[in-house]
């Protein structure tokens, strides 16, 4: 086990510097000086400059990276364009509603979705060609719209559910559950079937193989052979699924937050790019790549316990 | 005495990989194939056998050695130089249904080489693969189809085909009848035989089988974990073994003759028999190189002496210390055993207990 | 594979709709009722009606129109992410698969980094940074996306690198672009389609995603539509229909084609799966192209033969009347016919035979084991004194490990790699015996010493990955012995070992003292553990008798052809005598004699109708052959000749050389 997490800790701390690096890179390249944008067009010229060397922008960019990234390892992102104020806290005020729409999200999606696969593997038939056909539903119906028609239908037509807005746990946890029950609802729709195609599939392989043909031969009993066997061997490539679907999720959370108005990063990374804001654009990608790999270890250490062929 | 159609002179390779053991796979070994002439290569998975083959095609780079044609050292290293090769040297390999592009038609396959490397015209090629079919016994209809269209039986014959269009002069067969059924095999067979004397072909013939060598091969080369142990006419190798590595191979292959298998399996267990320190499943822990662990057979044997030592019903201090050179008691026929005497070692084989 | 998809009407459906978009797109000034801005104050935010045929948004801009124009953004932008997507990506596999090293390592890292990036957020910084810049946009989501297609075609191309045809080629000295382009590419286009046509729904849903965001182009889009509507939810909710529509409908045309595609790829490939897959029996050999299919002879119409030799009291197993089908494109297809044969307790019984004949179906059927599509449609077992209808698999469950194990061919495959060989074995001791607790680890143990594995306790802690082919096989009769078994059904059980530890295999199923059926292609083997034999072709039982009987007086010219096949009875310098011709798959065999078209002693007689098994003449055993007086006189002759081959056989200290096949008792 140590040697899977050292293996991915090689692997995860080149990739997000390299994915800080590129979009600092790129950041570089915006038309327009940040200082002049921060102070307005009727700023003298000798404020801006001021400004520009406060924020190091008279420096060479290998410099200004390398101080970006000393700062942002101590928990300093930089102050936003927009706000002025510091985007370590702006982010840290936002990740938890992001996050736990994705997390919501995909805990329904693997609960129903595995289920569902595993049902359908085993049962065939009619069950089989419902998850087919919603699986290519789920793939057409962009989440934005399908959120949309959820408001409509459960929010404007029949009021079950406020249509936007966001209540925090803290303040009203009954209030919390009725601001995030559609966007999650919305986020599990598009993804479920998805996954259940892909756990039906990789089902069906297990269960044509070899070894289940000579358990069955060997009278170990058929749902010991389905819920262990099969669901352990299946289990590897349905949670690399899993791992790609949280990445795949993170896109479809900047919309439904913006649909459902909730204050989450997806939101405030639309707003950034709005308003040109870099240093909010640099410090959202930061996290989201630190999530993404740490969602990756997850797998690959889920991927180790399930195989013992990489354990070793 | 001129220089033989295809030599290796003393050849090894060495597999690297980082963080593992390094394997010298194939160690020290020389071949020498005249035209016309067929040596069969014997070994069972992991002896090398193939690596060989590779060695000889230009597949691997040796680290140790090289391969003669007409006494020039070959040479694979631009693709000029693999293009004058393939025009002298052909291979069968063992898959049948891996030798042919699943997408493409017969014909489209077949002609790629003359075309592409012989710069052949349209008429000569069509000739040529005319002759090749003729040659395989297959009609020309087959240019039109796919391969999924064909039995192992038919593809291996037009693997074949693909093969002598180019007009080699030297065929590596590795396993090439293995994967074919009894009577499937029995055609291919008389067909690699026919071809050798029509076409004037000379075969490296390598197999696991040494019944189906013995028949097909002049000569035979018994190779285990990277080197030859016993090299001699076919019919002498395949009947009087002299290294106990050889007997051990024959005695193991069952033969459908219940008086002759009978005894094969008494002698066979009298030679494998316990030895003191009780190891029994040698054959497992040594000779087999497991489905998942693809280290080469000569990982797992000792580097110093004889490799075959820690199977040895006939084991002494110096198989240990000494590693035996394949030398030549008997004319053209070479063993490399320390107890191979003129009186042989079957008296000693049939009377232990 | 692109033909095949031609075939399937949903694809082609999808293929259509998506032209239609194209076209309305392009045309979208000439056909278009009103510009794409052009308001109508006096009808704003209206459903359908004859004016503005799908309603009108906010100030009155026609919702059709505004489609008409709108798809042309996305088409446009999806095109140019797709084509990023493919030029980036195919080179970059190729590149990485066929050559490997740097290249190969460089791409890897790459594609590492753009997984950890999710698409939307670098999108959305690229327009942070090129504000209303779709295209650039567009190229950043192509060019993100496509080291995952890379590394898809990448695995693609090693796996084709490794294939014989692609080594032949490159031996040959062609070109590596020739081969890329004449042997690489076109197989792995089908993969390479189908990834970008999911691609494009990503595309698809990513463009309008930015559009309702309002952040890529300033022109009329489907995204902004869906804003706009998401804005009148509650006074015009129709508006959510037209651009979603659009929307989803294009997507599921993409999604639609990649799903066909990859069905015509399946098929395609499954074509080289099922004939690679031949001789693993269990499965039928494919039929190659029909052209002159029989009429297939339902099973029910044939007669049954006369009860061999009297039904054998004290018999372990009596099989009666085995007939299996599979079903083959909707057509069930007879792959075994009619076979019996008894087992008498603690005999060694060896079914011999070439792939087709129906061997390994025939022992799977006993157990309810048949793979695919097979089914038995005829055939009763009576297993130590009990009935059973071979048709009724629930019944033979019970049967399964506590009277009859099964050993496979492929030793490695049969474990579940995930357990320990304790864990795996310990299971189905639990399942078949009363033992529990301590008594089954010692079990365990016991059952690995049975099967004389050297170091049972070190193959009880590995998993099978860990061990050889010998040792795995090894566990597997372990395995097989742990509900202790009346019978052992051992398929094929050494065919993927090498011969000293196939010896070794041997052996120990020798020393089992259990009845045991052994499925074999290899007339050694037969010799070397069975007493009786039972020679299969066609799916049928041609011949059966003792071993000794068979090989020394054969009695079918299939069983002499076949023995005859052997380079072990080969004269030196002299051809094999081979059968000519090839085993007709099964849907092809005629209604009289299967081996009729490749005997050399055939008559008109022998295709007229069904050949039954009858008794042999001058020695106990059966065959089913009309002229066994001649086919005794032919193997005579062959014996003698073989015995002059044989007399220069072994001299390794082995007693009994020399001894020719005919002059055994």
């Amino acid at each position: 086990m140590g040697r899977v997490i050292g293996r991915w800790f090689i692997t995860a701390v080149p990739v997000v510097l390299v994915v800080s690096m590129l979009t600092f890179i790129l950041a570089s390249f915006v038309p327009g000086d940040p200082a002049r944008a921060i102070l307005g067009a009727s700023a003298p010229p000798e404020q801006v400059e001021a400004l520009r060397q406060q924020l190091g922008l008279d420096q060479p960019l290998p410099q200004r990276y390398w101080d970006w990234l000393v700062a942002a390892l101590q928990g300093d992102l930089g102050r936003s364009i927009q706000t002025r104020g510091s985007v370590a806290t702006e982010l840290a005020g936002r990740v938890d509603v992001t996050i736990s729409l994705i997390g919501f999200g995909l805990i329904i999606i693997t609960l129903v979705g595995v289920t569902l696969g595993l049902v359908s593997a085993i049962k065939g038939g009619w069950l089989g060609r419902v998850v087919d056909v919603a699986s290519l539903a789920g793939l057409a119906v962009p989440g934005f719209w399908l959120g949309l028609v959820l408001v409509a239908a459960f929010a404007v037509a029949i009021p079950i559910f406020p249509a936007t807005g966001f209540v925090r746990l803290s303040d009203s946890p009954g209030g919390w559950a009725a601001s995030m029950a559609l966007p999650v609802i919305t986020l599990a729709l598009t993804g479920t079937a998805g996954l259940a195609k892909q756990t039906r599939s990789s089902v069906m392989d297990e269960l044509g193989k070899d070894y289940v043909r000579m358990l069955r031969a060997r009278g170990v009993s058929q749902r010991r052979i389905i819920l262990l066997h099969v669901c352990r061997n299946a289990g590897a490539p349905i949670v690399t699924v899993i791992g790609l679907l949280f990445i795949g999720l993170v896109g479809g959370a900047v919309l439904l937050e913006t649909v459902f108005v909730l204050p989450g990063l997806g939101s405030l990374t639309v707003a950034a790019t709005r308003a040109h804001d870099i240093p909010v654009i640099l410090g959202v990608t930061l996290i989201l790549s630190i999530v993404v790999v740490t969602v990756n270890l997850a797998v690959e250490i889920s991927y180790a316990l399930l195989n013992p062929k990489v354990r070793a | 005495m001129s220089a033989p159609l295809m030599a290796a002179e003393d050849l090894a390779v060495v597999y690297r990989r980082p963080g593992q053991r390094t394997v010298t796979a194939v160690d020290g070994v020389s071949l020498a194939i005249n035209r016309g002439q067929t040596l069969g290569l014997v070994g069972e998975s992991g002896s090398g056998k193939t690596t060989i083959g590779s060695v000889m095609l230009g597949l691997i780079q040796p680290d140790q050695g090289r391969v003669l044609l007409d006494g020039e050292p070959a040479a694979w290293r631009s693709r000029a130089q693999r293009a004058v090769m393939a025009r002298r040297i052909q291979a069968v390999f063992q898959d049948p249904f891996g030798s042919m592009n699943p997408v493409r038609k017969i014909g489209q396959t077949m002609s790629e080489v003359p075309r592409y490397n012989l710069h052949l015209k349209p008429s000569a090629i069509a000739e040529r693969i005319e002759r090749a079919l003729a040659d395989v016994g297959m009609a020309s209809d087959v240019l039109d189809r796919y391969p999924a269209q064909f039995s192992g039986g038919q593809l291996q014959r037009l693997a074949i085909a693909r093969a002598l269009v180019v007009e080699p002069e030297f065929m590596v067969c590795d396993e090439a009848v293995s994967s074919l059924d009894l009577s499937v095999q029995a055609q291919v067979i008389n067909l690699l035989a026919s071809l050798a004397v029509s076409r004037g072909l000379a075969y490296l013939f390598i197999s696991h089988d040494l019944t189906v060598v013995r028949h097909l091969s002049h000569e035979i080369a018994v190779l285990y974990a990277g080197q030859i142990v016993e090299q001699g006419p076919a019919s002498a190798v395949a009947t009087n073994p002299r290294h106990p590595y050889t007997k051990a191979l024959v005695l193991a292959a069952p033969v459908p003759q219940p008086a002759e298998q009978r005894a094969r399996r008494e002698a066979r267990l009298r030679l494998a028999a316990p030895s003191a320190r009780g190891q029994t499943g040698l054959a497992d822990q040594m000779g087999q190189v497991s489905l998942a662990d693809s280290r080469p057979l000569a990982s797992r044997t000792p580097s110093s002496g004889c490799r075959w030592a820690p199977r040895c019903r006939l084991v002494r201090p110096v198989c240990r210390s000494e590693r035996p050179v394949l030398s030549s008691r008997r004319p053209g026929w070479k063993v490399a055993c320390h107890f191979d005497t003129e009186a042989g070692l079957a008296p000693d084989l049939g009377e232990s207990t | 594979m692109i033909r095949r998809l031609f075939h399937k009407p949903v694809a082609v459906v999808s293929l259509a709709w998506i032209a239609i978009l194209i076209i309305l797109s392009v045309l979208a000034p000439v056909i278009a009722p009103y510009g794409p801005q052009d308001q109508d104050l006096a009808h704003a935010l209206e459903g359908p009606s004859r004016a503005h045929l799908l309603g009108s948004g906010v100030l009155g801009l026609d919702v059709l129109s505004r489609l008409l124009y709108g798809g042309r953004v996305t088409l446009v932008s999806t095109a140019i992410s797709v084509s990023v997507y493919a030029l980036l990506g195919v080179p970059a596999g190729l590149l990485a698969g066929y050559r490997g090293g740097l290249a190969d390592k460089i791409i890897l890292r790459l594609s590492e980094v753009a997984y950890a990036i999710p698409g939307t957020i670098m999108v959305l910084v690229v327009l942070a940074i090129r504000p209303g810049d779709e295209t650039a946009a567009m190229i950043a989501v192509g060019a993100l996306a496509a080291p995952a297609l890379a590394r898809v075609v990448r695995s693609a191309t090693i796996a084709l690198r490794e294939e014989l045809y692609i080594r032949a080629a490159r031996l040959a000295g062609l070109r590596d672009w020739l081969i890329l382009r004449r042997n690489v590419l076109p197989s792995v286009m089908g993969t390479v389609i189908v990834h970008v046509a999911i691609f494009a729904t990503t595309a698809i849903i990513l463009e309008t995603g930015l559009g309702f965001l309002g952040v890529g182009t300033r022109q009329v889009t489907w995204g902004e539509m869906v804003a706009e509507a998401s804005h009148n939810l509650g006074n015009q909710p129709w508006l959510l229909v037209p651009s979603g529509f659009v929307i989803i409908s294009l997507v599921l045309a993409f999604g639609l084609i990649g799903d066909g595609l990859r069905d015509a790829t399946a098929e395609g490939y499954s074509i080289r799966q099922t004939s690679r897959a031949r001789g693993r029996g269990n499965k039928p050999a494919r039929s190659a192209k029909p052209d002159r299919a029989l009429p297939n002879k339902a099973a029910a119409n044939i007669p049954p033969d006369p009860p061999p030799t009297g039904p054998e009291t004290g018999a372990l197993l009596a099989l009666n009347g085995l007939t299996i089908t599979f079903e083959t494109n909707g057509k069930p297809v007879t792959v075994v016919e009619n076979v019996s044969f008894t087992v008498a307790p603690g005999q060694m019984v060896g079914i011999v035979g070439e792939s087709g004949s129906g061997k390994s179906v025939t022992v799977a059927a006993l157990l309810g084991l048949l793979r695919g599509t097979g089914q038995v449609s005829a055939g009763t077992m009576t297993f130590a004194g009990q009935p059973f209808d071979l048709s009724q698999t629930k019944a033979l469950a019970a049967l399964r490990a506590r009277r009859i194990a099964l050993i496979s061919q492929d030793p490695m495959s049969s474990l579940d790699p995930c357990f320990t060989i304790r864990y795996q074995l310990a299971e189905v001791i639990k399942a078949n015996t009363p033992l529990r607790g301590t008594a089954v680890g010692e079990r365990v143990l016991e059952l690995l010493r049975a099967v004389r594995l050297p170091e049972p306790e070190l193959t009880a802690r590995s998993y099978p990955h860990q061990l050889s082919g010998g040792m795995a096989q090894r566990v597997a009769i372990a395995l097989a012995l742990a509900g202790e078994p009346d019978l052992i059904l051992a398929d094929e059980p050494t065919t993927a070992l090498d011969v000293t530890v196939q010896a070794e295999i041997m052996d120990v199923l020798r020393s089992l003292g259990k009845a045991i059926i052994l499925v074999t292609h290899d007339w050694g083997l037969l010799v070397d553990l069975c007493e009786k034999g039972i020679v299969m072709y066609s799916g049928q039982v041609v011949e059966e008798g003792s071993v000794e009987r068979i090989v020394a007086q054969p009695r079918h010219p299939y069983t002499v052809g076949l023995l005859r096949s052997n380079p072990y009875f080969a004269t030196a310098g002299q051809p094999l005598p081979a059968i000519p011709g090839v085993v007709l798959p099964p849907g092809r065999w005629p209604v009289g004699c299967h081996f009729a078209e490749r005997c050399s002693l055939v008559r008109p007689v022998c295709s007229e109708a069904r050949v039954a098994l009858t008794v042999v003449r001058d020695r106990p055993g059966l065959t089913r052959c009309l002229f066994q007086d001649q086919v005794a006189a032919q193997a005579a002759d062959q014996a003698a000749a073989m015995g002059a081959a044989l007399g220069a056989a072994l001299e390794i200290g082995v007693q009994g050389t020399g001894q020719a096949a005919g002059s055994q008792p």
